[in-house]
C-alpha cells in the first residue's frame, strides 16, 4: 500500500515544506489547506507518496518541528490512479514506516484488560493442550496462539532496543512479563480445576509425548519403543 | 519480524511464533500445580530460550532494515 501523510505545520514554514515535498519524486500529489488546522495551528499539507519515499516525507517532516508544533499523521492508501506515475506507483515497495510499526505494536501489547484476558484464555486452551494429543491438542495449540496475542509485546523489545527507543523497550518487556505471568496463572489454574474434578490426572500431563519433547526429555526414557515408531507406557 | 515491518497481516506471524511459545509458558504453571517442578523448569528454560531468539532475531531484522531501507530514526 502507499502512504497518505497529513501534515501540520506552522503557516511561517509553510512554503519551504512545500518546496522541499515537490523535489521529491516518489510524492505523487500534495494538497495543502492554508489555515486549515485549528490544533495546533497552521496549515494542513496533504501528501500522497509511494512507500519508497515516505521515509523522506517523515524526514521533512521531522525537520519543521524547529520551526514550531508540527503533528503528523500517516495512513494507507488503497490505490493511487496517476497514469504519469503509473510506473512509479507499479514499483513501490511493501515497507511499513518505523512509528507505524511501532503504533501497530503498541496497539496489540498495552497491557489493558482486553490484552490480559486474552492472554488468560490462551493459557485456559492452552493447559488444555498439554493433556491432550494428536489433533485436539494441535487445535488447541492453535488457538490457543491466536487467541494470545503472546509476539507482539516481545517483537516490541526488538524494536526498541536496536532504535535506541529505551522506553518503546522497557513497555514490550513489562507487556511480556505481566502477559506471560497471566497466561501461567491462568494454565496453572485450569489444570488444578481439571485435577480436582477429577477430569485428568497428573501422569496425563508428566507423561504427554509433547510436554515430553518440550522438556527435551528422550521418550524412551519413559515409554518403551516400539519397530513401528509407536510409543507404549 | 520481517511480516510486521512489510505490512503483512498481524494476526499470523504473532500466532505462528506463539504457536511456540505459549505451550512452553503454559507448561510451568501446569508442572508447578502438578507437582512436577523439572517441567516446570523445562517450561521456563525453552520459553527463556524462544524469546530470547525471537528478540535476536528482531533486533537483527530491525537492523536490516534500519540499514538497507530507512536510515532514520522515529520521529518520537
Amino acid at each position: 500500500m502507499h502512504r497518505t501523510i497529513e501534515i501540520k505545520v506552522p503557516a511561517s514554514y509553510t512554503d519551504e515544506l512545500i518546496h522541499e515535498l515537490e523535489q521529491l519524486e516518489q510524492v505523487i500529489s500534495l494538497t495543502v489547506v492554508r489555515g486549515g488546522s485549528v490544533k495546533p495551528p497552521g496549515d494542513v499539507l496533504t501528501v500522497h507518496a509511494l512507500n519508497y519515499g515516505a521515509d523522506e516525507v517523515m524526514r521533512l517532516g521531522d525537520a519543521a518541528r524547529k520551526h514550531g508544533h508540527v503533528s503528523v499523521s500517516t495512513g494507507e492508501l488503497t490505490s493511487i490512479v496517476d497514469p504519469e506515475h503509473e510506473h512509479k506507483v507499479a514499483n513501490d515497495v511493501d515497507e511499513a514506516l518505523w512509528e507505524e510499526a511501532e503504533t501497530g505494536l503498541c496497539h496489540q501489547s498495552r497491557i489493558t484488560t482486553n490484552y490480559l484476558a486474552l492472554m488468560v484464555l490462551g493459557g485456559t486452551i492452552g493447559a488444555a493442550g498439554l493433556v491432550l494429543e494428536g489433533t485436539s491438542q494441535a487445535i488447541s495449540f492453535v488457538a490457543a496462539s491466536i487467541v494470545a496475542p503472546g509476539f507482539e509485546p516481545i517483537a516490541k523489545i526488538s524494536v526498541g532496543l536496536y532504535l535506541r527507543r529505551w522506553d518503546v523497550a522497557r513497555r514490550g518487556l513489562t507487556s511480556t512479563v505481566a502477559g506471560y505471568l497471566a497466561l501461567m496463572l491462568s494454565a496453572a489454574l485450569v489444570f488444578a480445576l481439571l485435577f480436582l474434578t477429577g477430569v485428568v490426572v497428573v501422569e496425563e500431563f508428566a507423561d504427554n509425548p509433547e510436554v515430553q519433547t518440550l522438556a527435551g526429555t528422550p521418550r524412551c526414557a519413559r515409554y518403551s519403543c516400539l519397530p513401528a515408531g509407536r510409543w507404549r507406557a | 519480524m520481517i511480516m510486521i515491518l512489510t505490512y503483512r497481516l498481524y494476526l499470523v506471524p504473532g500466532a505462528l511464533i506463539a504457536l511456540e511459545i505459549i505451550e512452553a509458558a503454559a507448561m510451568i504453571g501446569v508442572g508447578l500445580v502438578a507437582s512436577e517442578p523439572a517441567l516446570a523448569f523445562a517450561g521456563a528454560g525453552r520459553l527463556g530460550l524462544d524469546i530470547l531468539f525471537i528478540v535476536v532475531g528482531g533486533v537483527i531484522v530491525v537492523l536490516l532494515k534500519q540499514t538497507l531501507f530507512h536510515r532514520r530514526a522515529s520521529m518520537v
